[in-house]
């Protein structure tokens, strides 16, 4: 007894069709440029080797409050945030009245290898956050870290305490080694500093293999077979692009950094179990008494909730809201129902600080 | 796929042309795509393959008179172990490092990995045939090639989710990584 019951002629005509379908798609796409780096008017505001601060124009009534700087992941481009004017979490925030400044970490080459957590961490990430204080007459900021993004914010903010008005965590990894997290899993096991003496950088398309590893076919063959029903949708055929240049648009790893990074978090889990040092002086979560929003994802198989949670009892914040979105680690950005939800809930939480 | 004879059903050339055709479009966007954008293209040739190939697999079981799920899954697992194996990570050949120490150790960690690889896939293609196996309301029939894809789809990421997590697939995984970092090194002039 089998639940296969494909009627032949009828499953020929089907692959007909679809394979039309996929075809039409396939010559669809080879037309489409979607080359932008966001879609929402900015300035360079400053630059530091090849660290760019990003302002954003304002797009609504300024809402009075600190400037938002918002410090992405190194291992993906953020212009995520603001993929398309129907899919902008910075678009979102802009509505809000924020002042949106945006930490854009470029991609590094050959003789960037050498870079660490501390230029990330304290040089880089902190002229950012001074350059946008001073240019808004300030001496703190609200820092929105997102993923690994998240992780480098909560150093800044335990390092720099008096930088950090209000920090907000989005699907940021804190605990590294819960039993979910297939990457940490993984990543026990590399020997990042074979790695790193041998590669120098760390190649991004490296990093891009392992994230569509952990689901090996949903990220492949299921989304392309979605294709078929887009094919005639120039619209959708271009959000299909957009995401796809995003998910492949990794850029390489400083080495120092890299190989830091991933023993220091994911191996040895130092800032949840102590022991973190970036530039010569601790990283102390408890220092960190400022507001606290981390928003996490109930879905996301890249940085479980389960990763994200424990930052509720880390620091030594007694302004602690977290808030989970109903969806995954993409969805988080580009979802319909994210759009709304996400700056409306940033911007009220803000506003009541 | 086997060539059209006089005995095969008409449905069956049109399915054949319809890959065929599919195949030739994909790649012929691969080459003319926006140099810029190249990324979606590049995967769809393959995709095209999997995909006709676990209709092959329905049509060839159809064929047989349906009555062995077993070579119908034995048919797939091929498919699920070549998803299962990471891009960019082939067998190394043995002149890139003159049949050195580095190149076998590639050799031998690709043979741990492939062995895994095919366990997890045999185990993907059992829970397939359990799929399609079961009878009841929330087990309705399969009737397009879609629905059966997304089953395949289904049942591989299981069986991956299972064997993923464990230790064994982590340490095969760094060591096959670790190996071809060694072979670049031996490579270097």
């Amino acid at each position: 007894m089998t639940r296969l019951a494909l009627d032949p002629a009828r499953a020929a005509e089907e692959m007909a069709e679809f394979s039309r379908r996929m075809a039409q798609a396939a010559s669809g796409l080879a037309t489409l440029d979607v080359a932008s780096e966001g879609c929402s008017p900015r300035v360079e505001a400053f630059r530091i080797d090849r660290t760019v601060l990003w302002h954003y124009r304002p797009a609504a009534q300024s809402a009075g409050l600190a400037p938002l700087v918002i410090c992405y992941a190194l291992v993906n481009r953020p212009y995520m945030l603001d993929l398309q004017p129907d899919r902008s979490l910075i678009r979102g925030l802009l509505a809000h009245g924020l002042d949106v400044w945006l930490v854009d970490w470029g991609y590094p080459e050959r003789r960037d290898s050498g870079l660490s957590l501390d230029d990330y961490v304290n040089r880089y990430l902190g002229a950012c956050i001074d350059h946008a204080a001073a240019a808004c007459g300030v001496e703190s900021v609200s820092l929105l870290g997102v993923c690994q993004g998240g992780t480098l914010s909560i150093c800044h903010a335990a390092l720099h305490p008096a930088r950090v008005r209000n920090l907000i965590a989005m699907v940021t990894p804190v605990d590294f080694r819960t039993e979910e997290n297939l990457l940490s899993k993984w990543a026990q096991k590399l020997d990042s500093d074979r790695m790193v003496e041998v590669l120098g950088n760390v190649p991004g398309s490296l990093l891009n293999a392992a994230f569509i590893a952990l689901m090996p076919l949903r990220l492949t063959a299921r989304k392309y077979a979605g294709l078929a029903d887009i094919a005639e949708d120039r619209d959708a055929l271009e959000n299909f692009l957009r995401m796809e240049r995003w998910i492949h648009d990794s850029p390489d790893q400083a080495g120092t950094a890299f190989r830091e990074f991933i023993r220091w978090f994911f191996q040895e889990n130092r800032l949840v179990r102590g022991g973190l040092e970036i530039g010569g002086r601790t990283v102390n979560p408890r220092a960190i008494t400022c507001p606290l929003l981390n928003i996490y994802a109930t879905q996301d198989h890249l940085v479980p909730p389960s990763a994200s949670r424990p930052l509720a009892g880390l620091t030594g914040s007694r302004d602690y809201t977290a808030f989970e979105f109903d969806g995954g680690h993409i969805g988080i950005y580009v979802s319909r129902s994210a759009q709304e939800l996400l700056p409306r809930t940033i911007g009220e939480w803000l506003q009541a600080r | 796929m086997h060539g059209v004879t006089p005995t095969d059903p008409p449905w069956l050339q049109v399915w054949q042309d319809a890959q065929r055709e599919f195949a030739r479009l994909a790649a012929a966007a691969q080459v003319t795509s926006n140099s810029s954008m190249p990324f979606a293209q590049q995967r769809l040739s393959d995709f095209a393959t999997d995909y006709a190939g676990v209709a092959a697999a329905a049509f060839a079981q159809w064929q047989a008179g349906g009555a062995s799920l077993d070579a119908f899954s034995a048919a797939l697992v091929e498919r699920y172990q070549k998803l299962f194996t990471p891009p960019g990570l082939a067998p190394a050949n043995p002149e890139a490092a003159q049949g050195g120490a580095a190149w076998l150790r590639v050799q031998q960690a690709h043979a741990r990995y492939a062995q895994l690889a095919l366990e997890i896939a045999t185990d993907a293609g059992r829970r397939l045939v359990a799929a399609l196996s079961v009878s009841g309301p929330a087990a309705p029939p399969v009737t397009t090639l879609r629905e059966l894809h997304a089953l395949w789809i289904e049942c591989g990421e299981a069986a991956w989710a299972a064997a993923a997590h464990r230790e064994e697939f982590a340490e095969a995984q760094a060591e096959l990584l670790a190996a071809h970092v060694e072979l670049a090194t031996s490579a270097k002039p």
